[in-house]
């Protein structure tokens, strides 16, 4: 391995460091490792910069840490301790969910840490997210798994606080509940993310997810409040589509097959071994053609991303231009159960992509800078789509006046990713699709009591 | 559709209700501290120790890779849990991280195969579809070679290394993040973690199997009662490993065969399991019926080396020095080796004569002479014995510290003892074990025929 023209020390990679050295000058390289790495990010970053960040020898650094790599293990870790630090989840318990007031007033306990630690770490957040799933597998894992154990750790915690207001007879339901509720950072996520530091901004966002917490985005008829019936369901268990990652069908129509094959071995090679780590000789030798036949088709291996994004991307428009424009309807009932159809439909599409819309939506945008403004505005379109239908329905009276109808947009589109959260974290997990359409559309049109009193029939 | 979970707190004062019940039913009581108090510290610790299978679950119920392996080690390990009661609880609490991931699909394995292989990969004819069983990380296929051997085939998942890097990474992260949520239980999490990480990661390595593999498969050429299949060095990579199939009868299927037979099978799980813990220190922890088949001509085939520890001289020095002190009533030496060793931390609370009766207590099976039948009841006697509160070394014990290294050894004894619970097997356990602990001449005919073939052989099975 070759860094900035100096060969590094063949050293096996992961050793644990030598616990004589001592600590204080490990987490000063640790801490200018990091600094670098946000700013620079993995590629462009060398030992030499480190170093230089950290005020110490180029040798130094190689005593401490095997590698670039082996180091980013290590920046990772730190980043994340940060983060637990910064949003105090350590003094997080149950009583924190006990009462049903005492819930809502964490939207705005944690949208503050949120935005206060943003302040202090533009980068973080993204670095431990897209950034690191996008270096390789291993790390793609990490943040997957860390993602994981925040969901069933909200999990558990409603679980063993069972409030009155939270109590669920199915587990499906609690488990997609809890899945939408972690969602609801999205919105907040986004501004930090897009740059957007007004307070005044922040404070409105805050307010929307609350109010939908609280009861929802449908307005209420007259003096009562609405309500929502039951809703249609389809009884569809969406298995993973293991054969989605192989599945030549699936390019755009009217390609010819070599494209077809070229595309699909450079789709399994991505998700094997991570998209930096994959050359063009790799797509050709697993397509089993010559070196040159790529740029016959391609322009280069992004061109190939950029592919599976937009076929995801597509999908989904199809999907939801497809449906019947909720808007439509004679009355508010019937919005209602047309919105629900319309989401039961985009959740089901989501699901079926299994790993593809784990890529999309996780490593894709860490690829690097053009990858991430690409995906965070393809989803701020997205969240606006919502909102000018929203916008419609409000002028139809059917949602409520006093909600911010860009983030509320945003808050549905983070609902529907959410609810299929476990699908895009383990690729072997099968959605309910009913399950998590009725506990979104509850969730999203009647606020976090109604979500919880989802009572799916048992199939 | 799983049942409700209940309420934490209900959850633990049912524990305690529990501990109350079994501190007064049992006979073996020696209270020379206030009763209540150690019940209480019990319960409390018992309840924290819960509380930290729950929160295990969570961090690793959805990780994939190391989740389930990490599970059946953490819930063999001996967190001081104070009643078979709370162990059972314990056990039960992780059933979430056993669950079976989906099996992956033939193409995609044999797709490791032919990558792993290569131009080995033609020596191979045919892979019978569908895989025979699950592997740590990975899953078993039968085929059969050229040359018409039939054959095991372990593949590891593609995504295992990855997968399982991940978690062990994320789980030394969250247990530094986390531990002193747990700074009452006492177990040193960090340690247990590290060590724990430590096996899974040998585990990812084929090939360290295949060397453990090897080693034993070649120490037990022509033996009379043990039948090792031959591994086939050339098939074998770090994601694949072949072995020749065992064709034999399972354990659990041994249930209508006679008294005899399973008294016969029980000798030769214990001996081949425990046997080179006393001498070579070399042996394989993972003893799990589905490790065992018995073959048509009255052997007993052992498979599945991926846990395969090897302990020190001094280790097994201080094991075996130990346990012979005990056979021969000898307390102040058993008692000055456990304290050499750093087993006795707080003398105060474990004095000689405490020592003598904890290890009667625990390895009483085979530490007590006489023809003893191995039952479900006594595996957890021997255990809840051993940790009740209201006796003397049940607090005493929770004071001392747990070494890592010796973790496995007394895990894999509990572990053949449960087996050989299964079987209901009767035997001379002391007389077996004095043969390897105190040198005595062999006790049974198949110490004898085993004894013959190691003079055969050359001496004793060779050391690593």
């Amino acid at each position: 391995m070759s860094v900035d023209g100096v060969v590094a020390p063949a050293r096996r990679r992961g050793r644990p460091p030598r616990s004589d050295l001592p600590e204080t000058r490990r987490k000063q390289i640790v801490r200018a490792a990091y600094a670098v790495l946000v700013d620079k990010g993995y590629d462009r970053t060398s030992i030499a910069d480190i170093a230089r960040a950290a005020q110490v020898g180029h040798g130094t650094v190689y005593r401490y840490f095997a590698d670039k790599r082996d180091l980013l293990d290590h920046v990772f870790d730190y980043a994340v301790a940060k983060t637990v630090a910064a949003l105090d989840l350590n003094g997080f318990t149950q009583e924190d969910v006990g009462d049903f007031e005492q819930s809502l007033e964490l939207i705005e306990v944690f949208g503050w840490r949120l935005f206060g630690l943003v302040d202090t770490d533009p980068g973080i957040l993204k670095l431990i997210t897209v950034e690191s799933s996008a270096i390789d597998p291993e790390l793609r894992y990490r943040v997957v798994g860390m993602l994981s154990a925040l969901d069933a750790a909200m999990g558990l915690l409603f679980d063993t606080a069972s409030p009155a207001w939270a109590q669920t007879a199915d587990p499906r339901v609690s488990a997609t509940f809890g899945h939408v509720m972690l969602a609801m950072v999205g919105p907040g996520l986004v501004m930090s993310l897009t740059g957007d530091l007004d307070a005044t901004h922040r404070q409105r966002c805050l307010d929307t997810i609350s109010a939908i917490a609280n009861r929802g985005l449908l307005s209420s008829v007259g003096s009562d409040r609405p309500v929502l019936g039951p809703l249609a369901t389809q009884h569809e268990l969406v298995a993973p589509s293991v054969s989605a990652s192989e599945d030549v069908a699936s390019t755009p129509t009217g390609v010819v097959r070599r494209r077809s094959e070229l595309y699909a071995a450079a789709w399994s090679l991505f998700l094997e071994r991570g998209y930096r780590d994959v050359d063009v000789s790799d797509i050709t030798a697993r397509a089993s053609v010559s070196q040159g036949t790529f740029y016959n088709y391609f322009t280069s291996k992004r061109a190939v991303l950029d592919l599976i994004v937009a076929e995801v991307h597509d999908g989904l428009i199809e999907v939801v231009s497809g449906a019947p424009d909720p808007v439509e309807a004679s009355d508010q009932a019937a919005f209602v159960a047309a919105l629900h159809g319309l989401l039961t439909r985009v959740i089901g599409f989501i699901a079926r992509q299994g790993p593809k819309m784990s890529f999309v939506a996780l490593t894709a945008p860490g690829v690097d800078q053009q990858a991430f403004t690409t995906a965070v505005s393809g989803f701020v379109r997205l969240g606006d789509r919502v909102a000018a239908m929203l916008h419609r329905a409000r002028g139809r009276g059917w949602i409520r006046e006093d909600v911010d109808l860009h983030v509320a947009g945003q808050a549905v589109a983070c609902c529907v990713v959410a609810a299929v959260l476990p699908a895009l974290l383990d690729e072997a997990h099968a959605v309910d699709v009913d399950v998590s359409a009725q506990v979104c559309s509850y969730y999203l049109l009647g606020g976090m009591r109604a979500a919880a009193q989802v009572a799916p029939p048992v199939s | 559709m799983p049942e409700p979970p209940q309420h934490s707190v209900t959850r633990g004062a049912r524990m305690a209700g529990v501990v109350v019940k079994h501190a007064s039913r049992d006979a073996v009581r020696r209270v020379r501290e206030p009763f209540l108090s150690d019940e209480r510290r019990a319960a409390d610790r018992d309840a924290q120790v819960l509380r930290l299978a729950d929160d295990l679950v969570t961090t690793l119920g959805t990780m994939k890779g190391a989740a389930m392996k990490l599970g059946q080690i953490i819930s063999l390990l001996n967190l001081g849990l104070s009643t078979a009661a709370t162990r059972d609880e314990f056990t039960r609490r992780l059933a979430p991280l056993f669950s079976q991931a989906p099996a992956v699909p033939d193409a995609t394995m044999f797709a490791v195969i032919d990558a792993e292989l290569g131009r080995n990969r033609r020596h191979i004819a045919t892979i019978d579809p569908g895989p025979i069983a699950a592997a740590s990380l990975g899953q078993v296929y039968r085929g059969t070679l050229t040359d018409g051997r039939v054959v095991a085939i372990k593949v590891q998942y593609p995504s295992a290394r990855h997968a399982v890097r991940a978690d062990l990474k994320n789980l030394a992260l969250m247990t530094k993040l986390f531990e002193r949520r747990y700074r009452h239980v006492d177990v040193g999490l960090s340690d247990v973690v590290a060590e724990v990480s430590d096996q899974i990661r040998i585990e990812l390595d084929y090939r360290r199997e295949l060397e453990s593999h090897d080693h034993v498969w070649r120490a037990h050429l022509d033996h009379p009662v043990f039948a090792i299949p031959e591994p086939l060095a050339e098939l074998c990579t770090d994601r694949v490993l072949v072995t020749e199939f065992v064709d034999g009868v399972a354990l659990d299927h041994l249930g209508s065969a006679g008294q005899e037979e399973r008294d016969r099978v029980g000798e030769a799980i214990y001996r081949f399991y425990c046997g080179t813990m006393y001498s070579t220190g070399a042996f394989c922890a993972d003893p799990h019926p589905g490790n065992v088949k018995v073959l048509a001509d009255g052997r007993v085939a052992f498979m599945d080396f991926g846990l395969y520890v090897r302990m020190t001289e001094a280790e097994v020095s201080v094991e075996r020095g130990v346990l012979a002190a005990v056979m021969t009533d000898d307390a102040e030496e058993a008692y000055r080796l456990a304290k050499a060793a750093g087993f006795i931390v707080d003398t105060s609370a474990m004095s000689p004569e405490t020592t003598m009766e904890y290890i009667r207590t625990v390895a009483g099976w085979y530490l007590t002479p006489g023809l003893t039948r191995i039952t479900e009841r006594l595996t957890h006697q021997c255990l809840s014995q051993a940790m009740l509160p209201g006796s003397d070394f049940g607090h005493a014990i929770f004071r001392q510290r747990m070494q890592p290294a010796h973790a496995f050894s007394r895990r894999t004894e509990m572990s053949v003892l449960g087996l050989l619970a299964s079987l209901h097997a009767e035997g001379r356990w002391h007389d077996i074990a004095a043969e390897w602990i105190l040198g005595r001449p062999a006790s049974t005919d198949m110490g004898r025929r085993i004894a013959d073939w190691q003079r055969r052989a050359g001496g004793s099975v060779s050391t690593t």
